[in-house]
């Protein structure tokens, strides 16, 4: 099966709601790239699927069934982003054992291009994160820790710009607040900064330096009740943020959400609960031409053979 | 740069555009159709072969401890909404367990919701499903609380979802209106002591963090494998209810 059956095939299974605006196309424009985000959140060191003993998701994820999906999607796509918001660690005698090593070299081998700081990967101290750091061939993203009282700066980047084809892809990370949380001893006076002003910075310089597209790895949460700081929070707050990849709440969000704030500016939210029970897939065509817009979702199955 | 966004700024999009166009005669990228959605990973996918023959060793070296048996529940032990048997086993295991550890007198047990990682099946319980439940390294600690800080507590914990044991609260709404510790009504003028995790003597409210804290060196984790061990050397098997601990009216 080809990439466009696949989409197509897709789209007829799921239904969609297509919205398309076009704007007067100008003669020679005829290129298109397509981007494929895959992404994860929360996976806690599920390196094994969830036993199949009649609890709630038995049989369900699984690192290596996790590889096969990617290795089908890179076979069908040229140019895929693979990103983590955070929360690889703890969970599973995995962590407790080896610290974190496993789940690092798997994603490493699963060609992981960036993933973030969740409150769990603090769980033995940013001393017990840094031992790990030489299994992972990825970096860690969060611009809004500031590691200036212990040492640690220069284990972590706020951004990294990947270039596929002819786009540029800015990819920045939110780190949650450590109180109530983290334990000082463990994040060793990291300095948490708030996550809105350092949005808006990494999309000031995102944007300068040419970024097609702007997207966060955050760790905030989706939503809470209260008024604490939350991906839709962030949304309302900060314009030029494409794409939100949440985690923390361990949210099942089936179909990414879009918010449009006060300025107008729209921006995409996705989480994909926990566990590695899902892989959320974001395909999206850039055009030179139109502006288009079609939203397509829903959960589906997808036998990769 | 901006996806889903034009109608407010398409002025200036059109300017840049025009502007681009004169300079490169290229429009700038935009990006247009999307197509989102989470696959479920299952047993329809074959896993990687490379990639499971990495976990093996790992797997093998974890398989010989984690599948020890320790004990047996004739239910499963579930988390739910309110009083549940997980919460009310784990508060219990906590109390008693803090009880043989020293000559004061415990109180109650008490535990977070959000610690409770994962529920224990009905049927042979093993080392790593206790792991599973509590994959933290979490120690257990005595809390001395005055009757007055127990309200407070109490009135801070409501709606947080938090587990007890031997001891019933009543709320109205946000609020306390009764407790009984011990069958005896509260009484703010005697001091409690509370056996709960480290983690939760040194986070909310913030008032816990200053008062007298005894650690036990225990981990909570094994604490538990203690009390199933315990219970089946016993030949007793673990039976939690659900007997009013908490209710909110």
């Amino acid at each position: 099966m080809n990439r466009r059956d696949f989409i197509q095939q897709a789209t007829l299974a799921t239904g969609g709601i297509i919205v398309a605006n076009h704007i007067p196309s100008w003669a020679g424009d005829t290129e298109e790239i397509n981007l494929t985000i895959l992404h994860t959140n929360d996976m806690h060191s599920r390196i094994d699927p969830f036993p199949n003993d009649g609890r709630k998701y038995g049989g369900m994820g699984g690192m290596a069934r996790r590889a096969t999906l990617i290795k089908k999607i890179r076979s069908l796509t040229k140019n895929v982003l693979l990103l983590d918001s955070g929360d690889v660690f703890q969970g599973t005698p995995y962590f407790n054992y080896f610290g974190g090593e496993l789940e690092y070299k798997i994603m490493s081998q699963m060609g992981y291009d960036a993933s973030t700081l969740g409150n769990h990967d603090f769980d033995n101290g940013l001393k017990g994160l840094q031992q790990m750091l030489p299994h992972a061939n990825f970096p860690l993203l969060v611009a809004n820790y500031d590691f200036k009282n212990n040492g640690f700066k220069d284990y972590f980047k706020p951004y990294k710009i990947f270039e596929k084809q002819n786009l540029k892809i800015g990819v920045f990370g939110l780190g949650i607040e450590f109180e109530g949380l983290v334990p000082t001893q463990l994040h060793e006076n990291t300095i948490y900064l708030d996550p809105v002003e350092k949005a808006k910075e990494m999309v000031y310089d995102l944007t300068k330096k040419g970024c097609d597209l702007v997207v966060c790895l955050s760790h905030l949460g989706f939503r809470y009740d209260e008024k604490k700081i939350s991906d839709t929070i962030l949304a309302q707050k900060v314009s030029g943020i494409d794409l939100i990849l949440g985690a923390h709440t361990h949210t099942f969000l089936d179909q990414p959400m879009v918010t449009q704030n006060k300025e107008g500016f729209r921006t995409m939210i996705a989480q994909v609960g926990w566990a590695g029970i899902k892989l959320g897939k974001i395909d999206i065509t850039f055009t030179r031409k139109k502006q288009e817009k079609k939203y397509e979702g829903a959960s589906i199955d997808v036998n990769p053979n | 740069m901006s996806i889903l966004n034009k109608t407010k700024s398409k002025q200036i999009v059109s300017t840049i555009c025009l502007l681009f166009f004169l300079i490169s005669c290229k429009n700038p990228l935009k990006p247009g159709a999307y197509n989102n959605k989470s696959i479920k990973i299952d047993s329809t996918i074959v896993p990687d072969s490379a990639i499971d023959a990495q976990i093996r060793p790992f797997r093998q070296k974890l398989d010989a401890i984690m599948n020890r048996q320790i004990g047996y529940t004739k239910v499963a032990f579930t988390k739910t909404e309110g009083e549940s048997l997980l919460g009310n086993f784990v508060a219990d295991a906590i109390q008693q367990k803090a009880q043989k550890l020293t000559s004061a007198k415990v109180d109650m047990g008490a535990v977070n919701n959000g610690g409770l990682r994962s529920p224990l099946p009905k049927g042979k319980i093993t080392v790593g499903h206790v792991f599973e439940l509590m994959p933290f390294e979490n120690e257990l600690v005595l809390v001395e609380l005055s009757g007055k800080q127990m309200k407070e507590y109490f009135n801070y914990q409501i709606g947080k979802k938090l587990h007890i044991s031997n001891t019933k609260v009543k709320a109205k709404g946000k609020y306390l209106s009764e407790a009984y510790i011990n069958g005896n009504p509260l009484d703010t003028n005697q001091t409690y002591t509370i056996a709960m995790s480290d983690y939760m003597a040194s986070s909310e409210p913030a008032f816990i963090k200053a008062v007298k804290q005894t650690k036990l060196n225990l981990k909570l984790r094994d604490l538990l494998i203690q009390y199933f061990e315990e219970h089946t050397a016993l030949k007793d098997t673990i039976q939690p209810t659900i007997s009013g601990r908490l209710i909110i009216e």
